[in-house]
């Protein structure tokens, strides 16, 4: 009898080991964007938007690219893929052959846990585009207002 | 008792027999080789616009800024990147095609002479999430488009992302269909999105 509860109690930790992913990282992390100069706006792969300084919760599985933008700037890209940590891999292998329960290999799978960014903070250096000049508005005529630039530029 | 010992001791055979089978088909899944895809443009059935002798031609130029040609990766039994899927087919020269045709059913001649419509593609990429249960494929592509006057002025800029998402069922199909159909499917809506912004033909419209 004894036996076979310390079968069981070894088959529940190993299940339990293998999908410490899905438990202690959760579906998402949290990335920190800047930018030198700041206030550069900035358009993710997965559509998100913001303005640095800023700090944005992500999923975990999805590689993302980061598009920086600033008038007067030139944009430039920083690609973040996410990884399986091998940690994890190792530990639903081992938690499936101890048990022949994949319970940890597809809770971590099936949610994405097991993955992480290579970069949790990202900062990008703008330079300057000498050659930056904007047209003058379209409606001919009117006298642009102050502030207004006269051709549109932004992010969609 | 003796029995129950044995009955134990066949189980804990007969699991780890079958968590050795498990492992085995999981390795064989690992051998996935890399993939070729080819990207093209679909346009939409509708009726094109005469073409207008009024508005000055469209020069397009597109920008291939992308540190690689890959468009995506085989994905293994644990979610992780197997291989490259790479596109046989130029992206650049499929979205240069997308614009012409647009432009050209909105009326505008292609050519120099005008203005000039600079396309830079940042990023063109797919992706197989949640391999085990609901899995999906999704693609994603930024553009950043330009329209400069002949004097190089900028009359507008703004930084395009299309995306696509599918249905998938199992990590098996984690090749190069899915990913030939949600990349194609995303840069259907950035091509899309371009030109449903009314500042976007209003300056092509201006010399």
């Amino acid at each position: 009898m004894k036996r076979i509860v310390r079968v069981i109690v070894a088959a529940l930790a190993a299940v339990a080991m293998g999908s410490c992913a899905y438990f202690t990282h959760g579906k998402t992390e949290e990335i920190s964007v800047n930018s030198n100069p700041p206030g550069a706006d900035v358009t993710l792969s997965n559509g998100m938007t913001g303005v640095t300084p800023f700090t944005i919760t992500v999923p975990r599985e999805r590689d993302l690219v980061f598009h920086f933008s600033k008038p007067g700037y030139r944009s430039t890209d920083v690609f973040d893929d996410t990884q399986v940590e091998s940690r994890y891999i190792a530990a639903d292998w081992a938690s499936m052959l101890l048990t022949a329960i994949p319970v940890a290999w597809i809770s971590d799978v099936s949610s994405g846990s097991a993955h992480t960014h290579q970069q949790t903070a990202i900062t990008a250096d703008l330079e300057p585009d000498p050659t930056y000049k904007l047209a003058p508005p379209v409606n001919a005529g009117a006298a642009p207002e102050a502030g207004s630039s006269g051709a549109q530029t932004g992010t969609k | 008792m003796l029995t129950g010992i044995a009955a134990t001791r066949r189980a804990i055979v007969f699991a780890r027999r079958s968590g050795f089978l498990i492992a085995a088909a999981l390795m064989l899944t690992q051998c996935i080789p890399s993939r070729r895809v080819n990207v093209a443009y679909q346009a939409p059935l509708r009726a094109a616009k005469d073409v207008d002798p009024k508005l000055p031609p469209v020069n397009i130029n597109v920008l291939d800024k992308r540190p690689t040609p890959v468009v995506g990766h085989p994905i293994g039994a644990f979610g992780e990147k197997e291989g490259v899927i790479i596109s046989e087919s130029r992206a650049p020269a499929a979205l240069k095609t997308a614009f012409e045709i647009e432009l050209r059913s909105e009326g505008f001649r292609i050519g120099p002479g005008g203005n000039n419509l600079l396309v830079a593609l940042s990023f063109f990429q797919s992706q197989y999430l949640h391999p085990l249960f609901w899995t999906r494929a999704v693609a994603s592509i930024g553009i950043e488009v330009t329209v400069r006057r002949p004097d190089q002025s900028i009359a507008y800029n703004e930084f395009i992302v299309g995306q696509s998402e599918q249905d998938a069922e199992t990590h098996f199909e984690s090749g190069e269909e899915w990913a030939s159909d949600v990349l194609n499917a995303a840069m259907n809506d950035a091509v899309d999105k371009t030109m449903a912004d009314p500042a976007f033909l209003e300056s092509l419209k201006t010399r």
